[in-house]
């Protein structure tokens, strides 16, 4: 290509780029940068839903709040192996458009999403990738609920001192 | 290299792990100017444990590895302790090649240090029945020494290092020195009733550890306080409450002040004079800018770790010894053996569920080798020993939402999980090797290692029978839901790996002497796992310690007495 040209090209590039509106990339992207896998700002917003109908609020802070939604787009960013990478997306895909009731899982009472959930596990899905997705948010979920700084610190103290070791003690 | 640069001592050390490090004590003990050359960094005792305080949540992956590491590092990511948290203290893959023959994992921890850092700290003694045992069963070469020889040295490293444990009296695994032993949890204690009752030939006790129960004024004036039950000892422990080189022994030899350490230097070749007919020092390569320093002095002990002592004493090629240092009868760098640690038993048990633990022990439940002690009594040669543990656990929920929520906040108590593992002897043999690669050489210039080890028959016959005595046991226990596991590892990755410079009595079969001193070059000593003869069962570091620090004593007074 002609350097001329080239630069042209360029110019009309950065120009159309220049006309998307600000907002657009929020709207595609997930919040925080992710090197394998590709979430939209859409798909994250439904792996907050999810996690927080997984660990709710209460009384004490639920999934959303700990923002464990990203923790689980971490882990499966970083450390699953690529084909289970791709194995998550699909069943993230599949569940994006799973209904119960005619209705979409964002859009269902909180009864409705848990049913949907334990649809998903029944041995009909066994070898699906949208029970593999699921069973991979729970784990994730729980790991990154139950090791929070916040849990460990407030609601289950860790000790990382404990200072003695006794082999029989009577339970709370 | 500076001109200012002392390269004359008494003594040189190579290699700082948990052997090198008691060579440096004892050594400059005696008042010898000691030279320790360690080819990974510096990591001194607390400043250079970077996560021995991190809270579970500080890890980013909650202390797993990514798989990015795990690409680039298939080996090493095969080990147990190498993960977010301890992952700064082992070797990957790239940083030091190797060739396989057969699959043969290879871990290693280059630092101040070595793998005394990192080790699981179960330090059970040998006895007769171990030292005897090649004799008895017509394999490998006799042990030039038994267990007298070693009793006293035993004790004399148990004392310092500070061993906790209980004296159990069994004739396969003798008392040590030792400091209170920790407890056994709730369902241990009951299974090592049911064994007691059950079998006259077995015996369950709590695991003899290098950790300090209960300090005596010997450890306080090495700065080591009790042991906190953290169990995070791979990081590196800031109360010294378990022993290695970098809280114990380095900086004891260090208020000498007749100690000083080479770090990033990578040990070469020991250099041989015809004319002395004796080792003079030591070529070393910077591991950084690759520059070559010699280092002299009239005794050497090599405690690189058992494959690269066998590496390096196979580069120390000489016009005397062209296939390497004292290795006439073409035996160096054969005969090697470790620990088959393939099989795992686990299983439940649903009672005593209102008990539960408190902190977290370092060690566990340990069953001494019973299979084959006083006499031949199975179709395979030698025997093994059994990790022993159970722990309380939480029920799993398989609820959703606020019910899951509660469950995770408020768990039921589940099953106790009750774990075994084998440690398995395996029998030396001369088609167990390494040797040097004719053509591939490392960063440093130096041959890499070529690694040709691999299980036999032997192994599956006693892998089969822990199985179905661990079974046995379990079942007779009231344990549920048994399953036996095969990992199929390869060796090495028990990270006992033992041999190629053996000890014996005749230099025609062996390469070290009752004292630990090459043969053919008495000023060379090799202390480490390349040393051992046979295997045992038993983690072999504490007698790793205790066979150093008797040489020691020996070639210290050798120099004295104008010997060496």
């Amino acid at each position: 290509m002609e350097r001329r040209t080239a630069i042209r090209h360029m110019a009309l590039l950065c120009a159309s780029a220049m006309l998307l509106p600000s907002c657009f990339n929020h709207q595609q992207e997930a919040s925080i940068p992710l090197q394998q896998i590709a979430i939209s700002a859409k798909q994250e917003q439904l792996l907050a839903e999810l996690v927080e109908t997984i660990i709710p609020k209460t009384d004490t802070l639920g999934a959303k709040d700990l923002g464990l939604h990203l923790f689980v787009l971490k882990m499966v960013d970083d450390c699953l192996p690529q084909k289970e990478q791709q194995q998550f997306m699909d069943g993230l895909q599949t569940f994006e458009d799973k209904t119960i009731g005619g209705t979409k899982f964002a859009e269902s009472s909180n009864q409705h999403k848990i049913n949907l959930l334990k649809e998903i596990m029944e041995p009909r899905y066994k070898e699906s990738n949208l029970q593999f997705f699921l069973k991979e948010v729970r784990k994730q979920t729980l790991k990154g609920y139950q090791q929070s700084e916040y849990v460990m610190t407030k609601l289950r103290p860790y000790i990382l001192v404990p200072g003695h070791f006794s082999g029989s003690v009577k339970r709370a | 290299m500076s001109k200012n640069k002392i390269t004359n001592f008494d003594a040189i050390v190579i290699g700082s792990g948990i052997s090198g490090g008691w060579a440096a004590k004892e050594l400059t003990g005696k008042g010898l100017k000691t030279l320790v050359i360690e080819r990974g960094r510096d990591v001194q005792h607390i400043k250079d444990y970077p996560t021995t305080n991190l809270s579970p949540w500080e890890f980013e992956h909650r202390n797993e590895l990514t798989e990015e590491i795990k690409q680039a590092n298939p080996i090493i990511s095969k080990c147990y302790a190498f993960r977010e948290d301890a992952m700064h203290f082992f070797v990957k893959d790239a940083e030091h090649p190797y060739l396989q023959e057969k699959p043969f994992d290879w871990i290693r921890g280059y630092q101040l240090g070595g793998k005394s850092l990192t080790w699981a700290r179960q330090t059970q003694r040998w006895s007769n029945y171990d030292f005897e045992g090649p004799k008895r069963d017509g394999f490998a070469v006799d042990w030039p020494i038994r267990y007298n020889d070693l009793d006293k040295w035993y004790s004399y490293v148990e004392k310092f290092i500070g061993v906790s444990g209980n004296k159990d009296h069994i004739p396969q695994l003798p008392d040590g020195d030792f400091l209170p032993p920790m407890e056994l949890t709730k369902v241990e204690k009951l299974l090592q009733q049911k064994i007691a009752s059950n079998y006259q030939d077995r015996q369950m006790i709590i695991g003899r550890c290098a950790h300090i129960s209960q300090p005596k004024d010997i450890h306080l004036e090495q700065g080591r306080s009790s042991c906190q039950y953290r169990n995070l000892c791979q990081r590196g422990c800031p109360f010294g409450g378990y022993f290695s080189s970098n809280a114990s022994t380095l900086p004891w030899a260090a208020k000498t002040g007749k100690l000083t350490i080479v770090t990033d230097s990578v040990a070469h070749s020991i250099i041989y004079n015809e004319k002395q007919q004796k080792a003079t020092g030591v070529k070393v390569i910077d591991a950084k800018t690759k520059a070559e320093t010699i280092y002299h002095a009239p005794i050497i002990f090599v405690n690189a770790g058992a494959l690269n002592t066998n590496l390096l004493l196979l580069n120390s090629k000489s016009k005397r010894f062209p296939n390497g240092l004292g290795n006439d009868n073409g035996l160096l760098g054969k005969y090697l053996a470790f620990h088959n640690y393939r099989g795992s038993v686990t299983a439940e048990y649903h009672a005593e569920l209102e008990y539960t633990i408190e902190g977290r022990r370092p060690t566990s439940g340990y069953m001494p080798r019973f299979r084959n002690v006083f006499r031949q009594d199975t179709d395979f040669l030698r025997g093994y020993a059994v990790g022993l543990g159970a722990s309380p656990s939480d029920q799993a929920s398989k609820n959703w939402g606020a019910e899951l929520k509660n469950d995770l906040l408020n768990p039921k108590p589940g099953p106790w999980k009750v774990k075994s593992h084998i440690m398995g002897e395996t029998i030396p043999k001369e088609t167990n090797k390494v040797w040097l690669d004719d053509r591939e050489k490392d960063q440093w210039g130096i041959p890499k290692l070529r690694i040709d080890i691999s299980y036999d028959e032997n192994d599956e016959k006693m892998l089969a029978d822990y199985f179905e005595q661990v079974t046995e046991m379990f079942t007779k226990a009231g344990f549920t839901n048994i399953k036996t596991k095969d990992s199929k590892q390869a060796p090495g990755l028990d990270i006992h790996e033992m041999g190629g410079v053996r000890m014996g009595k005749d230099p025609k079969t062996s390469l070290l002497n009752e004292w630990n001193q090459l043969h053919l070059c008495k000023n060379v000593f090799v202390t480490d796992g390349a040393c051992m003869t046979s295997t045992s069962t038993q983690n072999p570091s504490l007698t790793y310690m205790a066979l150093t620090a008797r040489a020691c004593h020996y070639a210290a007074n050798q120099l004295k007495n104008n010997k060496l």
